[in-house]
């Protein structure tokens, strides 16, 4: 196979051997683990679709991987056979200041993005908390969120056009630079649909202005439905803060033990508040949201008066799951979706199931959007450990579609909510996922075994990725 | 109506409309037309959770009729979707605007549809009704097809409910607009902003700056750019389109016997 692909790409772009496989046998999702053949790190668009017209002569699965920092296991090369990495995609194609887009390749970081326009006052605005090494192409197969995703949204709402390689090797343009036009939106599908649809290798996407000003604020709440409530009640009041974090005494404990970071007396509960825009508007923003918090019992509110005070106030969300590191040797983390409104009953919930399972817990979410991510941490050699996180979680998922929402609302399904997927969607459902999926992948070679439960070919593999990390 | 008399409907028919009235003309003109044509609906129950500020609405309800039912609870799409009043959000369904995604006055403010819809329930051709998306803002879960519909004027499947995001009535945006003397539109424009300033050059009824996008009355003799689009009265035509396959296949998949407002995309 080697020899092979040799003469696609040269030798050095084309990675063997043991610690290569294992390097490449998951993402950030370690639970799971598959090995592949061999990684190729094409540089041009034209040599994935040679690479994929390949896989499709001698039907070999592929695999498509940005950075890796995915934490479902969409790059998991579930059936074996090629790793299509876009490392050495990393060039930014074209820069259109006046119409504010900008074409770049696939395996470009996030924050370089953002980087390259910060002298014109620009940024690309999806912010995962990953976005100094996660990519545009892993932002657009998982439609990536993050903090400021509340008023700015998800990485759909910054994609104009992508370029990208068909399943079957051909090379296609999906979308407009001149958003909206008529026809079935089928960029639609392809952000977010975790690379299982073709391998996108370039992209045109928006540029947001810097706002003018910044209001940042941490509050600290004597209990947690207080800090809920505050979230309920600056949203119903209109403001859209640009970011709206919550961490619960879990994650200011692990902020305490890894970097010495003290909160007032009696605080169980963290919201950072964040808006932003014009002048006028974000200091009338920061006025509601002060008082909203003062209102529900808030101990303190900090606010930044400079951008050094800013990232300090920001260090509490930032840091919170590496915080989490210095507590347990393991962390899973979820990232389930509810309603709003249920924050306070679902938190209770969380702690419930944790307590019943003899687990520890902490939560850090975006709250603004009712997006949780509680955070199990634990030692993995304790016996039986693992077997009690898996349940937890997925009673955790369970309560989120009870109360109306999503088994995930940034991570991806990948093969880590596969068997969730039936939990949500009904066969009806899923089966209109599996025709919408058809539209571009009739055939098993592509990214096989994410996102749909129970596909042909997969079950069996299923059972030897499962507990191959444990 | 419901989902379920939708797939009745479909099932008992050779062929079937999303629309019946003015707003056809971005479809086709359905009075040529025979088969089962779909009514807007002046009264309809639309489930509205305000803590949360969603709403579920049925797909044929009137646009005004959805904002009326809203403002009760103090609550609004924030983007009037028909350029002026006059053109008539009491005359245009949710279905309509979703699946001609008709650009509105303030997208570049707050999005187009998409950016609106989290979720959907479709009626397919062979009458399947299935759901897509879910009731939280926020969700990666699966394959959105509620999607793929948009701007897909009916052919790939008919819109029977919409679960919407809206805002607080003191987020209703008003767009600075560039009017002119000239009649109702009949086509939009939309344009790179750096050829914003040599579109207008040609007659138009109205514009917006910040979108960059240009109703007009012209039909035909459009001015074209680089990387534009022209939703045009009448017709579509996406037979020479490099993602014809991608489109065939899809309406292969979602309605094989063409049941659904056939022709209507200039392709199948």
């Amino acid at each position: 196979m080697r020899s092979e692909i040799a003469q696609i790409v040269p030798p050095d772009r084309i990675l063997v051997g043991e610690a290569v496989q294992r390097a490449y046998d998951c993402d950030a999702y370690t639970v799971e683990k598959s090995k592949p053949t061999l990684v190729v790190l094409p540089q041009s668009t034209e040599e994935v679709a040679a690479l994929v017209r390949w896989c499709n002569v001698q039907d070999v699965p592929f695999t498509p991987r940005g950075a890796g920092t995915g934490l479902s296991g969409g790059s998991l090369p579930a059936l074996g056979g090629l790793v299509i990495s876009t490392k050495k995609l990393t060039q930014i194609l074209e820069v259109d200041l006046p119409s504010r887009q900008l074409k770049a390749q696939a395996g470009i970081a996030n924050k370089k993005i953002s980087d390259a326009v910060a002298n014109e006052k620009l940024h690309f605005a999806p912010d995962p908390s990953s976005q100094s090494v996660s990519t545009l192409g892993g932002n657009i197969a998982e439609n990536s969120g993050g903090p400021h995703t509340l008023k700015y949204g998800v990485t759909a709402q910054h994609i104009l056009q992508v370029t990208m390689v068909t399943p079957e090797g051909d090379i296609v343009e999906i979308g407009s630079r001149t958003p909206g036009p008529p026809g079935p939106d089928l960029l639609g599908i392809v952000v977010g649909g975790e690379g299982t649809l073709g391998i996108v290798t370039e992209a045109w996407v928006k540029l947001t202005p810097l706002p003018t000003a910044v209001f940042t604020a941490l509050a600290a709440f004597p209990d947690v439905p207080s800090a809920t409530r505050t979230v309920a009640q600056i949203i119903a009041s209109g403001v859209v803060p640009a970011a709206l974090e919550m961490m619960d005494h879990g994650i200011m404990a692990a902020l305490q033990a890894a970097f010495g970071l003290q909160y007032p007396e009696g605080s169980k509960a963290l919201l950072l508040i964040e808006c932003d825009g014009n002048v006028d508007q974000t200091a009338e923003e920061g006025e509601t949201v002060t008082r909203i918090a003062n209102s529900n019992n808030a101990i303190s509110i900090e606010i930044a008066e400079t951008e050094i005070d800013r990232q300090k106030l920001w260090t509490a969300r930032k840091k919170g799951i590496g915080a989490m590191g210095r507590l347990a040797p393991t962390i899973v983390t979820h990232d389930g979706v509810i309603p709003r409104s249920k924050l306070p009953e679902m938190l209770d919930f969380v702690y419930d199931v944790a307590a019943r399972h003899n687990l520890k817990v902490a939560n850090l979410f975006h709250a603004g959007d009712g997006n949780l991510h509680p955070c199990f941490y634990f030692d993995d050699r304790d016996p039986g450990i693992v077997d009690r996180v898996v349940e937890a979680g997925e009673e955790i998922i369970r309560r989120c579609i009870d109360l109306g929402g999503s088994i995930t609302g940034e991570h991806g399904v990948g093969v880590e909510k596969l068997d969730l997927m039936s939990l949500m969607f009904s066969p009806a459902d899923l089966d209109l996922q599996a025709r919408i999926k058809a539209i571009f992948n009739q055939a098993q070679l592509c990214n096989p075994c994410k996102v749909l439960p129970n596909q042909k070919s997969c079950v069996e593999h299923k059972m030897r990725w499962r507990g191959a990390a444990w | 109506m419901t989902a379920q008399q939708i797939s009745e409907i479909v099932l008992s028919n050779d062929t079937v409309y999303s629309t019946a009235n003015e707003y056809a003309r971005y479809y086709a003109p359905p009075s040529k037309e025979s088969g089962f044509h779909f009514p807007i609906e002046a009264n309809g129950e639309i489930h509205v959770d305000p803590e949360n500020q969603i709403c579920i609405v049925p797909a044929g309800l009137t646009v005004s009729a959805l904002q009326e039912q809203l403002a009760e609870q103090n609550l609004c799409l924030p983007f009037p979707i028909c350029p002026s009043p006059a053109n008539g959000e009491d005359r245009l369904s949710l279905r309509q605007a979703i699946d001609l995604n008709l650009p509105h006055a303030a997208e570049a403010q707050c999005g187009n549809w998409r950016d609106w819809i989290i979720g959907m329930t479709l009626v397919l051709g062979d009458g399947t009704i299935a759901k897509s998306g879910s009731q939280a803002v926020k969700s990666v879960a699966g394959y959105d097809a509620h999607k793929l519909v948009i701007g897909a004027r009916g052919t790939l499947g008919i819109i029977a409910d919409v679960i919407l995001r809206i805002r607080p009535v003191a987020s209703r945006i008003t767009p600075h607009l560039i009017l002119s003397n000239q009649s109702r539109a009949t086509s939009i424009q939309r344009v790179l902003a750096s050829d914003f300033k040599a579109a207008l050059e040609q007659d138009f009824t109205m514009a917006d700056p910040a979108s960059s996008t240009i109703w007009r009355s012209t039909r035909e003799d459009i001015k074209r750019f680089p990387h534009d689009w022209v939703m045009r009265e009448d017709r579509m035509d996406l037979d020479r389109s490099p993602l014809r396959g991608h489109y065939l296949r899809a309406k292969q998949l979602l309605d094989p016997e063409n049941k659904l407002n056939p022709g209507l995309l200039g392709i199948f």
